[in-house]
């Protein structure tokens, strides 16, 4: 049972129009992260998800998407801590993030 | 050996040379004169007897004595000098002369017929008188046949004559004697005076005067020998020590020193001596050393030497009689002086007083033989109480026992607090991390949720929500800060950055909450403030902001003002001073010495006012002191507050850019630099793992005119490295096959060995710890930028970074 989670629905993100070509690359595989990192706890590789979290926290926010490096640093923290349960609510927060967004290019 | 002057010799010498030359002269001259008048008396005699003889010759042959006697008479009449005259005819018997009445027969005895041979040749006969010598000169009356005429001249004539001469002859000698006299004594003035002067310096210079130098002028060759002479004594100048020098160092001496000669005259004595024993150095020069009393010091010293003569060496101790009639004891020291062929001169001898010494030495055999007293009755006292102690030893090893204890659970329990401490710290800050995550994201939601539609209640409950969640956001910021600084991993780092505009943006960072207020927010700044500066930017800005944050917070109504003023410069190092005054509530006299305690604001109530952590005042100043710097405060209350910050900042070594972001080559230090770049465009060299980043920064730069090259892990870099050349290098730290650190170090070492310029290399870690941006530095890398990155952090790098491509 996961966490209390913050409604997200409808969440604009304002992102720069410069990088309009690449984003829905970059969500698109931040979906793929989703399953990724459930496969991930599944097999308990928590080394990968540490990376994959290192990843999202340097490279969300870059894009736009700060709460994608907040997600990443949590992922960090959770394999840190060894705690698969806050693994498995940064990949949920992830996965609702993505589905509530709605970017606006600015 | 008498002793007699040059001057004196030359002039006896010419005096005697002047006497035996007049006296030659005056025997050349008597002889010679004599001879000439003995010849002139014979001439006349000859021929007074001649013309007699030819006068005779009638009155002999008639038999007329008479007649030959008037003329004998005649003749003798007439000439003065004439003794006597006979005329004896052929039977030798006397028939006229001028004896008188007796006719001496002992002339006819000596006289001899005179030969008729030669005519002209005079015969002359030397006749001894009573009157003296007399010249007897016959001649023949008809070449004798008739008989002979004796002529007698006494040499009185001669002599008469002779001595005139003479006379005359010593009056001008005696005064041509005394002309060669006194030109003898000019001669030899002349001569020996230069001379004497040369003697007077070499005798200087024997007694040591070396700066002596003889005046003498004349072209010959004493001039010469005199010219010699002072060259030598420039060389001796140059490499003898003068005897004024050495006087002096010998009366600077604190030794006592005297010198004497082998049969024991005092030749020297120096001033140490004199006081050391009482005598006057002066009086002492020249006197022997048995005129001493036996047992005062020069004769002792001399009596000492005597007996150790032959090892020439001597080091004794002993006791001297000073003149004032006290001993003292001494150690002196004696030794025989040679010259350059190893023959003995003087004795020299340097004494040192020890009666100090003896003294302290007595004191020590006092002290040492109480010592052992007190050792031996401390040793006995010791087996005493050794058996007194045996007693109770056994109950002082179970306290010690127990003592040792104690200090293992104190250390145990220090241990144990230090730990705790620690672990709050680490704890304080994880926690923290983990609830900003959060807290962040329940901003933002309440900041969406705050432009939808809603009621007036939930638009309240919604705004008391976002209030308290920011609240809460800087307390948590506030709490991992002092956590940090608490657990000691707060670390300053030094950067260069544009200070201006760091105060710029602090300004434009807080302008919305100061507008929302109706407050001015103004800042000035000093006209020769430094524009580039080596200091904690992030550090300096987050205290500024906070005292900003804290006046804009506390002023009502009026204005906030931050202002920013250089001291003065100590090396490279200017501390600047930075106020921030405001116009607000202000704070009492009382609450200032506590202020900027831990969870300290002036007043309980504020934070209830106001809000905030209590936390600000004492992060900021803790972090200026981090920085080195000072925080100080004025207040009025009910007038307003001024916070005084002073922070040593240092000035960039190579880089000149004034007030208006110009540097040195006259390009703008900010987006313009891209203007600058002709047609050689700059190449990056992007690395990181991610090929998303990669793709972002391709895309953000994509418009700069730039080329860029990518590399996916630290290796590939490397590789990209050795054959490429790159204007600058952003790279990722956390990389499979090769992190960043490595891939950074590996480059450095490369452009060492290679000989390479240094390539700017910029880490992009998501580790943003000063430690992490510390290892980023220690690797090589010149700066940072945190990920995940904004793209204003991004072409601010490029600016710095590319700016001289």
């Amino acid at each position: 049972m996961g966490p209390d989670l913050i409604d997200y629905e409808g969440l604009i993100i304002e992102i720069d129009k410069e990088l309009e070509s690449v984003i829905p690359d970059f969500l698109e595989s931040r979906h793929k992260d989703c399953l990724l990192i459930d496969d991930l706890l599944m097999h308990n590789n928590m080394d990968e998800i540490s990376r994959l979290g290192h990843r999202l926290k340097g490279t969300g926010g870059s894009y736009g998407f700060d709460v994608i490096s907040d997600i990443g640093r949590i992922l960090e923290v959770a394999v840190a801590e060894e705690d698969p349960e806050a693994v498995d609510f940064a990949r949920q927060a992830l996965k609702l993030y993505l589905e509530q967004i709605r970017i606006v290019y600015v | 050996m008498t002793f007699i002057r040059l001057r004196t010799k030359c002039i006896i010498g010419f005096t005697i040379l002047n006497l035996l030359i007049g006296m030659a002269l005056f025997f050349l001259i008597r002889f010679e004169v004599h001879h000439r008048l003995e010849q002139e008396i014979h001439k006349r005699g000859a021929t007074i007897a001649r013309h007699l003889a030819e006068s005779s010759v009638t009155p002999i042959l008639t038999e007329n004595t008479i007649s030959l006697q008037l003329l004998v008479n005649n003749y003798v009449k007439t000439e003065d000098d004439l003794r006597y005259i006979y005329i004896l005819n052929a039977r030798n018997e006397v028939l006229a002369h001028s004896f008188g009445t007796a006719f001496p027969k002992d002339l006819l005895k000596a006289d001899e017929p005179a030969s008729g041979a030669n005519k002209d040749r005079v015969k002359v006969t030397k006749l001894r008188s009573e009157e003296g010598l007399l010249y007897d000169m016959p001649a023949g009356i008809q070449q004798g046949q008739l008989g002979q005429v004796h002529v007698g001249i006494s040499e009185a004539a001669v002599t008469k004559t002779l001595d005139g001469v003479l006379t005359h002859l010593l009056f001008y000698m005696a005064g041509i004697i005394c002309f060669g006299t006194i030109m003898a004594v000019v001669f030899a003035t002349a001569i020996t005076r230069p001379i004497a002067i040369l003697a007077a310096g070499v005798k200087q210079v024997g007694m040591g005067e070396l700066d002596y130098v003889t005046k003498i002028n004349t072209h010959d060759e004493i001039g010469e020998l005199a010219g010699s002479f002072n060259s030598m004594l420039e060389n001796l100048r140059q490499t003898t020590v003068s005897r004024q020098y050495m006087d002096k160092i010998i009366n600077t001496m604190n030794d006592a020193l005297i010198v004497f000669s082998q049969e024991g005259v005092v030749y020297n004595v120096n001033r140490a001596f004199g006081e050391l024993f009482g005598y006057v150095p002066e009086e002492m020069i020249g006197c022997r050393v048995v005129d001493f009393p036996k047992q005062e010091a020069p004769r002792c010293l001399y009596a000492a030497f005597e007996n150790a003569f032959q090892s020439g060496y001597l080091s004794h101790e002993g006791t001297c009689l000073c003149a004032s009639g006290k001993f003292i004891p001494v150690l002196f020291s004696l030794a025989m002086m040679h010259d350059e062929q190893g023959k003995p001169q003087e004795i020299i001898g340097v004494v040192n007083d020890i009666s100090g010494i003896k003294k302290a030495q007595e004191e020590l055999e006092k002290k040492r033989a109480e010592l052992e007293n007190l050792n031996r009755t401390l040793e006995e006292m010791v087996s005493l109480r050794t058996a007194e102690l045996a007693v109770t030893n056994e109950g002082l090893r179970a306290e010690v026992i127990n003592s040792k204890l104690i200090a293992a659970e104190l250390k145990i329990a220090r241990d144990a607090a230090e730990a705790a401490s620690v672990a709050k710290s680490e704890f304080l800050t994880n926690m923290s991390h983990e609830m900003r995550t959060p807290l962040n994201s329940i901003i933002v939601g309440v900041e969406f949720l705050g432009e939808a539609d809603l009621g007036r209640d939930q638009s309240r409950c919604l705004e008391m929500i976002g209030q308290a969640g920011k609240n809460m956001l800087v307390l948590i910021n506030d709490l991992i800060d002092l956590a940090r600084i608490e657990s000691g991993r707060l670390e300053i780092v030094a950067e260069e950055f544009n200070l201006p505009e760091m105060l710029d943006k602090t300004v434009e960072l807080l302008s919305r909450s100061a507008r929302i207020k109706g407050l001015e927010l103004l800042l000035d700044t000093a006209s020769d403030l430094p524009v580039i500066v080596v200091g904690d930017r992030i550090r300096l800005q987050q205290v500024l902001v906070n005292l900003v944050s804290n006046a804009v917070k506390f002023t009502l109504q009026g204005r906030v003002e931050i202002s920013a003023r250089p001291g003065p410069r100590v090396d490279n190092t200017i501390p600047i001073t930075f106020v921030v005054l405001d116009t607000g509530i202000g704070i009492d006299e009382e609450k200032l010495q506590t202020i900027f305690e831990t969870f300290t604001q002036a007043d309980s109530s504020i934070t209830r006012r106001f809000g905030g952590s209590g936390l600000g005042l004492t992060i900021s100043r803790r972090l200026v002191e981090a920085m080195s710097g000072n925080m100080q405060v004025e207040s009025t209350p009910g007038v307003g507050s001024s916070f005084y910050v002073t922070v040593p900042l240092s000035e960039p070594a190579a880089i000149s850019i004034n007030r208006d972001g110009q540097n040195a080559n006259g390009c703008r230090n900010g987006q313009d630099f891209a203007k600058n770049i002709d047609t050689v465009l700059p190449v990056v060299l992007l690395v990181d793992d991610s090929r998303e980043n990669r793709e972002l920064l391709r895309l953000l730069l994509l418009k700069k005119q730039l080329l860029i090259d990518e590399a996916g892990n630290g290796h590939e870099a490397v590789e990209m490295f050795r054959e490429n050349e790159y204007d600058l290098v952003l790279m990722d730290i956390q990389m499979p096959i090769m992190d960043g650190y490595t891939a950074t170090r590996q480059i450095r070492q490369m452009e060492e060995l290679a000989g390479r310029a240094k390539t700017p290399i910029v880490a992009l870690t998501a580790h943003a710890y000063e430690n992490d941006v510390q290892a980023c530095k220690e690797a090589g890398c010149d700066d940072h930028i945190s990920k995940p990155f904004k793209k204003a952090a991004l072409f601010d790098c490029l600016t710095k970074y590319l700016n001289g491509a």
